[in-house]
């Protein structure tokens, strides 16, 4: 019983191995793309390592002037991984900066900026 | 660290020390404890007995504000009923706290006269204030079967650890009785038996422990310039002091007990050094369980 138990465990973190160590909420991917060029999105989409909790989790968008620009209520999808707001008018040419801060389930908060480009 | 988050380590502290000694304490009295030791250890348990439920539901009422506070805009929102019905409500911190305050409603059930004097009422309470645990924290971080598989990983953690840090004071309270030519036979039987559940159950912390650190961290946390991975290394090397002391406490103290005194003052140091080592250990996790761990 106790060999079975250890052997299934150990069987376990060899499966798990091939994973990646995660831990406390990391961004996986984002439209637009980190440093991309694009037409101005009409939405922000950015995918966590694990699922958020909504009521904490906000995106702020920057404009080049560094001043806020209000974008629309964020909602979650894909099992709450994503959190998608959507953008309100077209954008101007310019870099934009994006700032997160998001309740993850692990209990912890965790925040981070990436920085996209609107071609004229 | 802020105020909050300081008291915030204090609460989960004491929850954890509370719930795993009340864990700890009634499944061991329960299974090993013979008939004619048990009304006497119990009733030395009273207050800490007591005084655990007590830690506990101070812990659980006030993580809930502190978590609201550290959540919204600071010390109003530990005030705001909207955002702590939103923390309850919307939040994994609050399942959690959901299923922490029906345990510490179930252990005050426990002490009401009709229920003190069994052991099952307080052991289930406390099994339900250490299922919460896992529901957050890094055993939540997966997907698929592996998130149960780390939850359920977790959980036998704390059972089996919880069984050996809440045996130890009911154990030491047992010494002396060995000393005592009527009690010397059952307490001999309760030792023994402390022994042989305690061997498979540090077994089985120390493999279900290195599992976890396999989930969250990948490997041995030797990226020492992590506060988690260095304090978390920390705690692994205490529990191998424990584990050290636990082998000499069994297989030398206890075997030369008959041949000197000092043993017996030996097994009794060497019990109360566990029970502060042990300590120790839930004063870490209730620390860096918050930190970054990768
Ligand atoms: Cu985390």
């Amino acid at each position: 019983m106790r060999n079975t138990l250890i052997a299934s465990l150990a069987l376990a973190a060899f499966v798990a191995a091939a994973g990646q160590a995660a831990a406390h909420a990391s961004v996986k991917s984002t439209t637009p793309t980190d440093k991309a060029s694009v037409a101005s999105p009409e939405e922000l989409d950015l995918t966590f390592s694990e699922a958020l909790n909504l009521p904490f989790s906000k995106l702020h968008l920057l404009g080049p002037d560094g001043k806020e620009i209000e974008i629309g209520k964020g909602v979650l999808k894909d099992a709450d991984k994503t959190l998608t707001a959507p953008v309100t008018g077209p954008l101007k040419p310019g870099t934009y900066t994006v700032r997160w801060n998001v309740l993850s389930v692990d209990g912890h908060k965790t925040n981070g900026t990436y920085t996209f480009t609107v071609k004229p | 660290m802020t105020t909050a988050e300081t008291l915030i380590v204090v609460c989960r502290f004491g929850f954890y020390a509370g719930a795993l000694f009340l864990w700890g304490a009634s499944t061991y009295i329960a299974g090993f404890v013979p008939d004619g030791l048990r009304q006497s250890v119990r009733a030395k348990l009273t207050p800490i007995r007591g005084l655990s439920v007590l830690v506990i539901a101070g812990a659980t009422v006030a993580s809930l504000p502190l978590n609201a506070a550290l959540l919204g805009d600071g010390w109003q929102d530990a005030a705001d009923l909207g955002m702590l019905w939103t923390v309850i409500t919307q939040t994994s911190i609050g399942t959690v706290w959901i299923v922490q305050a029906i345990a510490a409603g179930l252990l005050f059930a426990a002490l009401t006269p009709s229920s003190r004097s069994k052991i099952l009422p307080t052991a289930l309470a406390a099994l339900v204030a250490l299922a919460s645990l896992p529901i957050s924290g890094h055993a939540a971080i997966h997907d698929g079967p592996l998130r149960l598989l780390h939850r359920a990983n977790d959980l036998l953690h704390l059972l089996l650890g919880g069984f050996w840090f809440g045996a130890l004071l009911p154990v030491a309270l047992l010494l002396p009785a060995l000393r005592d030519q009527s009690t010397r036979h059952d307490a001999t039987t309760a030792l023994i038996g402390f022994s042989r559940a305690g061997h498979v159950a540090v077994a089985l912390v120390i493999v279900t422990g290195l599992f976890s650190t396999w989930l969250i961290v990948g490997g041995l946390p030797l990226n020492w310039s992590l506060p988690y991975q260095l304090l978390l290394s920390a705690k692994i090397l205490i529990v191998a002091t424990m584990v050290a002391l636990a082998i000499v406490n069994r297989y030398v103290f206890v075997r030369l007990l008959d041949r000197s005194p000092l043993m017996y003052r030996s097994l009794v140091c060497a019990t109360v050094t566990e029970i502060g080592l042990s300590l120790g250990v839930l004063a870490l996790v209730a620390y860096f369980g918050r930190l970054q761990p990768v």
